[in-house]
């Protein structure tokens, strides 16, 4: 029930790019703080799930500014590392309603959110819960049924050995071409296994999808647009499958970050902070470079849930729309290069002009029984 | 069924009658029925209540029934087959079972369990002979090694073969070295997961097989030698015959392990086709399709019962002929 | 017991074939070895370029690690005493009597734990929340208990079976009572065969990870469940580094009782029948 989404989360750590983090957190902890009105105290319960640069995020920056400036909260944050977390979280919440027990966790962070949202299981994000609302785009709640909040969103790149490759392609059309005239030279791994493989997958299906079916299939489930828009992309995937590195897909975001450090593939697509990490770390070596094409390949937004049967929903709240004020949204996008969760004009005018290209906010991923549905068709179609 | 060890005739049959049996009165008799089922019943109890009863809602949700226990998986799932008001449907059943990718997978997973069966009962019955005729120190290091995987946790022996099979891995390093560049790497590749499964299943083939010919008595094996038979004749007549159990007990253990192996082929193994294990995991996940995901574990779990019956068969009249 | 029968050892495959195997068994774990160790290491070389302990250091000060470790260290020997507590006098119970429906209980034992395990979770978490354990220490010891049942049954009542009843009768002709015959006869004579039972029983709870995920989170997070995510998403140093600290235990456990497995109270578990 989870997992091409589940491991999208799963990214190393931004251990710093603090240069930029140290003069935004700092402002973080005091313009972030609700100062004057009155809040909630006490405590609640949040599991979250991803790589390293998530349990970053939370544990260095957000947790600890949030707890400060809120004198008398606290958070008993559980963060775990494996994408079999999602399932459990699923169950956990499950049978906990199920039970009419309260649920053992008040915000969840993981592939998990988007399924619970589907089967009604979390509480439906208003106004009045979360005054934040207002500022990220309506379109984003479709998903996940009004019951899951977008707080960031991430992107998917082309990284290239810049020995080898001068000028890389700049569009998706222009990658196809590349790759099919350097068999063995790209490799995309596995979209059951890491989301990067999954963004091109679903980019270059869109190639041959209608923009108004793309949205049908970004915000429900549309299993007719699927049946008669996907058959083209596929079959492209297909006879890419002879072109790409050893005809196989690497089981792992990383394993791609590994072919590439090692010289074996000249180009792949992998996670912006994923490969920035690596590069930081000398984990990649430098004549790795990192190009955005056009359409841009997919990450999407990351959703936060809190149970029905929560016992802290008003905390919980109280805490993700804290999470969502422009300040903590800055502190994320920098720490950990993503993208922000509430709309680009409510952003500081420095970070509006550094997305300035995007023009609006990012475009949406395939809804997540849409996505389910591209990673059944993929494995059978694409992989066999 | 009081007989422990394999069925050598070398091995005197312990004495049959039981101390209890012996003293019981009409009352004793009865509690000696009772007291043991007592004593038998907790952990039989726990894997009905805990595994048991699972299995059985899970059986009922690949019969089409949603609601009850299955409401909190069917809210999710996605192409589920509902049986309606009858009392069962079939659709999920055909729905897998008509599909041919997954048909690839169940021709896949057979080979990959026969070839990876054979050759570990036929690499544990050499080390089992060596270790047997030889009382060198190889021998006695050979056999010691390859008990070795029995304690390695399953994910760092799959990790493990990745890197030594996998490219810029050691066997891909000599191959460079001896100057063979083509040499194939075995990362993602149904060859590599069965010969990883191989390496996993070695000690309990290794410890079967080796206990087995050690029950052989030295007297019988002379006299074959005696009558002129070399190794090939001696094992064929002689050992062969005396370690059918021990040999079917391995195979049965090891094909069971294999097909249902999850860790080793999610790891080593290829996207597609893979071994059902895998693609079972993946369809109740990664696709959403936690009926279809079930079937599959049933089909999984009738294969597994299937290997089953030769073991079950071979115990049951080694049983009869011994002290019964 | 072992006579060389000289003839037949010079037959004995030649030395080449049984290097291949060692190398087969030895060689991932020791290249495995090599890469926590190193630093730099680029394929065609046969060696690190570099050598590096600060895989090391990056593991070890991983925040969650060292609870996970500790928990780990807590359970499995915890588990393993209920396991013995609750499943040896049923596998002397099977091994000495004869009772209704006493083969189908033994395969029963064994069917269940091969059925796959990934659909039944969700049942299995209502069960547990309807028993008020769900997120309890006492959960996560039942849930790991369930995958130790069939090793500490089996392989002990085929101990047990081993003890020849005409010891138990002398001593209680000797006039010992059941219990003390129990205690100084037949325990000690099974005791192999009962130690590898607890050690497997011990590393099948060491090793488990996702039934451990579902009932322990959020209090308890076991060492396996890291285990997968570090070998997919870690360059393979972490990953090496993680694996040897993952088999201290089980190494020092094999090192403990590879005479009895070698000794046959592995395989006789599984005769019985």
């Amino acid at each position: 029930m989870k997992a091409h989404r589940t491991r999208s989360v799963l990214r190393p750590a931004l251990l710093s790019l603090t240069a930029a983090v140290t003069a935004l957190g700092s402002s973080a902890v005091t313009a972030g703080a609700q100062a004057t009105s009155t809040y909630l105290k006490g405590t609640f319960t949040f599991y979250s799930s991803g790589d390293v640069n998530v349990q970053q995020i939370w544990e260095s920056h957000l947790i600890p500014a949030y707890e400060k400036s809120h004198p008398g909260d606290n958070i008993k944050f559980v963060f775990s590392q494996s994408g079999a977390q999602d399932t459990a979280d699923y169950d956990q919440i499950a049978a906990s309603v199920k039970a009419h027990q309260p649920s053992p966790v008040d915000l969840v962070e993981s592939g998990a959110v988007q399924q619970a949202a589907v089967a009604n299981l979390l509480t439906k994000v208003t106004s009045a819960l979360l005054p934040a609302r207002s500022e990220i785009d309506p379109a984003l709640f479709s998903p996940v049924n009004n019951e899951g909040v977008p707080l960031r969103g991430s992107e998917v790149l082309l990284a290239y050995d810049s020995r080898k490759v001068p000028t890389p392609p700049t569009t998706l059309n222009g990658l196809i071409s590349w790759v099919q005239a350097h068999p063995g030279q790209f490799s995309y791994c596995n979209p059951n296994d890491g989301g990067s493989g999954s963004a091109f997958v679903q980019a270059v299906l869109n190639k041959f999808v209608p923009a108004t079916a793309q949205r049908a299939m970004a915000l429900g489930y549309s299993p007719a647009d699927e049946k008669k828009y996907w058959p083209q992309g596929l079959a492209l995937l297909k006879k890419l499958g002879s072109s790409v590195y050893n005809k196989e897909y690497p089981t792992s975001n990383t394993a791609v970050l590994t072919l590439l450090g090692a010289g074996t593939i000249e180009m792949g697509t992998v996670w912006s902070d994923q490969a920035l990490t690596a590069l930081k770390d000398h984990q990649l070596p430098p004549y790795i470079k990192l190009t955005e094409i056009s359409p841009q390949l997919v990450g999407g937004p990351d959703y936060l849930g809190v149970p029905v049967n929560a016992p802290n929903k008003a905390l919980a709240f109280q805490f993700l729309n804290w999470a969502l004020q422009p300040s903590q949204q800055s502190t994320i996008v920098a720490v950990m290069n993503g993208t922000p969760g509430i709309e680009y004009k409510y952003m500081p005018a420095k970070i509006q002009a550094e997305f300035a290209h995007f023009g609006s906010n990012p475009a949406l991923g395939y809804s997540s029984d849409t996505g389910n549905d591209m990673a059944a068709d993929w494995q059978r179609q694409v992989a066999q | 069924m009081e007989l422990p060890r394999s069925a050598g005739p070398g091995r005197a049959p312990q004495p049959a009658p039981r101390v209890g049996a012996r003293r019981a009165t009409v009352r004793g008799r009865l509690s000696a029925r009772v007291g043991p089922l007592a004593l038998a019943l907790p952990p039989i109890a726990l894997v009905l209540v805990f595994t048991g009863f699972p299995i059985l809602i899970a059986v009922t949700y690949t019969l089409g029934h949603l609601g009850g226990y299955n409401s909190a998986i069917s809210a999710i799932g996605l192409h589920q087959y509902s049986a309606g008001h009858r009392w069962a449907t079939f659709a999920a059943y055909r729905n897998v079972l008509g599909d041919p990718d997954f048909q690839a997978d169940v021709v896949i997973t057979i080979w990959v369990t026969a070839v990876s069966t054979l050759s570990v009962v036929v690499i544990a019955w050499v080390v089992a002979l060596y270790a047997r005729f030889s009382s060198s120190w190889a021998a006695r290091l050979l056999s010691s090694l390859s008990v070795v995987p029995l304690f390695v946790p399953v994910v760092i022996a799959s990790y493990a073969f990745l890197t030594f099979w996998g490219p810029g891995g050691f066997v891909k390093t000599m191959a460079h070295a001896a100057g063979l560049p083509g040499f194939p790497v075995l990362s993602y590749t149904m060859d590599g997961v069965t010969l990883a499964e191989i390496w996993v299943n070695i000690p309990f083939a290794v410890l079967m097989l080796t206990s087995g010919l050690r029950n052989v008595p030295d007297s019988l094996v002379e006299a074959a030698r005696d009558a002129g038979a070399g190794l090939g004749a001696t094992v064929r007549q002689v050992l062969l015959p005396l370690n059918m159990l021990p040999t079917v007990i391995a195979m049965t253990f090891t094909a069971i392990s294999v097909i249902g192996s999850y860790t080793v082929p999610y790891l080593v193994g290829p996207s597609a086709p893979n071994m059902l294990g895998v693609e079972a995991a993946d369809t109740f996940s990664a696709f959403n399709q936690p009926q279809q995901g079930e079937v599959m574990a049933m089909v999984l779990f009738g294969l597994a019962a299937l290997l089953a019956v030769p073991y079950l068969w071979a115990t049951w009249a080694t049983n009869k002929r011994s002290v019964r | 017991m072992k006579v060389p029968l000289r003839s037949l050892a010079r037959r004995t495959p030649p030395a080449a074939a049984l290097a291949l195997l060692a190398l087969f068994i030895l060689g991932p774990l020791a290249w495995l070895l090599l890469w926590a160790f190193a630093g730099t290491w680029t394929y065609p070389a046969l060696l690190p370029q570099h050598w590096s302990l600060d895989w090391w250091g990056e593991v070890f000060s991983a925040p969650q690690l060292w609870r996970s470790i500790e928990l780990s260290l807590f359970f499995s020997p915890v588990v393993t005493a209920v396991s013995a507590v609750v499943c040896l006098p049923a596998a002397y119970a099977f091994a000495r009597s004869s009772f209704p429906l006493r083969r189908s209980f033994l395969v029963l034992l064994f069917s269940t734990n091969a059925f796959p395990k990934i659909g039944l979770y969700l049942a299995i978490a209502g069960l547990f929340y309807s028993l008020h354990i769900m997120g309890s220490a006492v959960g996560v010891v039942l849930i790991q208990l369930l995958g130790t049942i069939v090793f500490m049954v089996w392989i002990p009542a085929a101990a047990f079976a081993g003890v020849p009843p005409a010891l138990e009768e002398a001593a209680r002709d000797a006039g010992a009572g059941r219990v003390r015959t129990f205690l100084w006869v037949t325990l000690p004579v099974a005791a192999p065969g009962i130690f590898v039972a607890m050690v497997l029983a011990f590393l099948a709870s060491f090793d488990e990870a996702q039934g451990t995920l579902l009932v322990g989170a959020p209090n308890y997070v076991t060492m396996p469940t890291q285990m997968y995510s570090l070998v997919n998403n870690y360059p393979p140093q972490a990953a090496a580094v993680f694996a040897l600290l993952l088999s201290v235990p089980s190494v020092a456990l094999m090192l403990l009782v590879r005479r009895h497995v070698m000794g046959g109270a592995l395989a006789r578990g599984f005769q019985l029948h």
